[in-house]
């Protein structure tokens, strides 16, 4: 029998070579009101940072790509499925974990997450296994036993976690999963996900928490009243436009400084032995200028911004239309 | 924490099909309420008239032992009610006696237990973002719909006809011979097809009504508003206005119980003609699953 070509194929360590999602010129509307407003990106295999301040469009974002949301214009293939044509087998493929409390309190932990094995297609026993297995995974011992209800936030977010992991999907949805966590939690859930990364899952993240998408994607998508501000690696989207480089030296600092400044290349002193200098193009000067004052280079880099500046920077450049569908 | 020290598995298996997705998620609906033990007492309450009728059965056959008749058990004189006789008073050979009981003389007990089990499904759901995850996965409304038609289905075969088949078995076994088997077994079919007819009716509205809100107490009061209000209503243009039995057809629960009657070649109470019965029985039907469908697009409850 052939296999479908769409089907994900390939070892857990062998990176999807296609991009996992595709938008183009996808618009999403709200009676009057636009959420997304031709938005065309593609997200490449790994883990990608869905970026925007509150009502920007990355949960409507999230709900097209699921096939939830009809777009008025455009079209969107994830994982090569077509996401309005072929949303329930695309749905058996994806895990999705929604940012609301979403639980059936009735049903114990285990329960929860077979339901949620059996829906994406598993069958009986498989599922049942498979739910023991991400319940460990997540870190939910005994306590799978207990009906939701009675659970507190860091458990149900393990819980939601565990519902979108169980089915082994290729791609992941997740929309703040380390909301409620205490540290101690959220570092095991980053670690948790990065694993996954490493194995070969993709993974589109929705976080206000900057710093998790810094520890945790290679890519970012940045959305902004419904449209896209910039796509790109972190690490070229964080990097200073540029223009300066971060050196460390040991030795006459005094008179480094002194020379720096002479040439007109100095930019800040950060302290402790390291200098902000501009980037002329020609590293080999800088180490000239060490050599003139007998200092020794302990490390030069590019100088990279936080996450945290570049999303307040970039964001603030373009006036959103506050309130609108997240 | 590795992935592999926990034993995360690539799952290289089949999918399932739809049908046994929607065949968990109604288990699944079936099980929340029956393991608690308050609907277990709830539900006994809702079966009183099956059990009275269990009791009239061994009254029959083990107190009086097959003389009840004799002693005015099974006199149909003078409690014949319109134009048939009651449940109750009508033989344990007849089809009324298992057809008729919770239909004729508990419909209250139908309207709150098809409130409990019917008009607080979806609402439930709908309280605890749960259709987020149901939308989210390989099902789609329809599917879910369908799921919760056929547990809130089965939910009410459990008080209109299993109950009544116990009771039969259980005559069949106490009577002192296999006549009573033998006149009655043919009502069989008919029971099982005209209490699936109005379980499967009841279920569709009562689901469908609870479709539009997150409360399951405003569902489960709306249907029985629904339910109350109408027939009041339908009542008072019966008796007092037009005197003219057709003015039942504004009531829910008659147009369903009349048409469950007729299709059991029973005589129906009011004889409502069913050129007029089930076209309105069909746009309450069809009415209720456009309300369905509304209230259930991805769009509008993953919000």
């Amino acid at each position: 029998m052939l296999s479908d070509p769409r089907e994900p194929t390939g070892s857990p360590t062998e990176p999807l070579a296609e991009p996992t999602v595709v938008l183009e010129d996808f618009t999403v509307r709200y009676g009057r009101f636009t959420a997304v407003d031709r938005v065309s990106f593609s997200v490449p295999p790994g883990a990608c940072g869905l970026l925007g301040k509150n009502g920007a469009g990355k949960s409507s974002v999230l709900k097209a790509v699921l096939g939830l949301l009809k777009p008025s214009s455009g079209r969107a293939r994830v994982l090569g499925f077509d996401a309005q044509r072929e949303g329930l087998r695309l749905r058996d493929h994806v895990g999705y974990m929604p940012e609301r409390e979403a639980s059936f309190p009735t049903l114990s932990g285990l329960e929860s997450v077979i339901l949620a094995a059996r829906l994406s297609g598993l069958p009986g026993r498989e599922g049942r296994q498979r739910a023991h297995e991400v319940l460990f995974l997540v870190g939910c011992g005994e306590e799978r036993y207990r009906p939701v209800g009675g659970y507190s936030t860091g458990m149900k977010q393990r819980i939601k976690l565990a519902m979108a992991l169980v089915h082994d999907p290729a791609l992941l949805f997740l929309d703040e999963p380390t909301n409620g966590l205490d540290p101690g939690g959220r570092a095991e859930i980053l670690a948790l996900l990065r694993d996954l990364v490493d194995k070969g899952k993709s993974l589109i993240l929705s976080s206000h928490i900057l710093s998790d998408v810094e520890g945790l994607c290679e890519h970012v998508v940045l959305i902004d009243a419904g449209r896209i501000l910039a796509q790109e690696p972190l690490s070229t989207f964080t990097a200073t436009a540029g223009s300066a480089l971060r050196v460390g030296v040991h030795g006459d600092l005094l008179r480094f400084q002194a020379r720096l400044t002479e040439l007109d290349l100095l930019e800040k002193d950060l302290g402790k032995g390291q200098f902000l200098v501009r980037d002329d193009g020609e590293p080999g000067s800088l180490f000239g200028v060490a050599m003139s004052c007998g200092v020794q280079i302990r490390f030069l880099e590019k100088d990279r911004r936080s996450l945290t500046d570049v999303f307040l920077s970039t964001v603030g450049k373009h006036p959103s239309t506050e309130g609108g569908q997240g | 924490m590795g992935v592999q020290d926990f034993g995360f598995r690539v799952y290289e298996g089949g999918r399932t099909s739809v049908l046994s997705r929607i065949l968990h998620l109604a288990r699944l609906e079936v099980g929340r309420f029956f393991r608690s033990k308050k609907f277990l007492l709830f539900f006994i309450f809702c079966i009183l008239p099956a059990l009275m009728q269990f009791v009239l059965v061994f009254l029959e056959f083990v107190v009086f032992e097959g003389s009840g008749k004799i002693l005015g058990m099974d006199v149909p004189g003078g409690a014949v009610r319109m134009h048939r006789p009651g449940p109750f008073q009508s033989g344990i050979s007849s089809f009324v006696f298992y057809f008729g009981p919770m239909l004729e003389t508990g419909p209250m007990l139908v309207w709150l237990y098809s409130a409990v089990v019917g008009a607080g499904s979806l609402a439930r759901d709908r309280a605890e973002n749960a259709l987020e995850i149901y939308f989210t996965r390989g099902i789609q409304p329809m599917h879910y719909y369908l799921s919760k038609w056929l547990a809130v289905t089965f939910l009410l075969l459990c008080q209109l006809l299993f109950p009544f088949l116990v009771v039969w078995i259980s005559a069949v076994f106490l009577a002192p011979d296999w006549t009573l088997f033998e006149k009655t077994v043919g009502y069989l079919p008919r029971l099982m097809y005209g209490q699936l007819f109005i379980a499967g009716t009841l279920a569709l509205w009562t689901t469908s009504l609870s479709s539009s809100t997150s409360s399951p107490r405003f569902a489960a009061m709306r249907w029985l508003g629904v339910f109350f209000v109408f027939r009041v209503i339908a009542l008072i243009f019966y008796k007092r206005i037009f005197r003219d039995s057709h003015a039942m057809l504004v009531s829910p629960w008659n147009i369903v119980k009349e048409a469950g009657f007729w299709i059991v070649d029973e005589p129906t109470r009011y004889q409502i003609q069913e050129i007029y019965l089930f076209p309105v029985w069909f746009l309450l039907c069809v009415a209720a699953l456009l309300w369905a469908r509304h209230n259930l697009q991805p769009g509008r409850v993953v919000a």
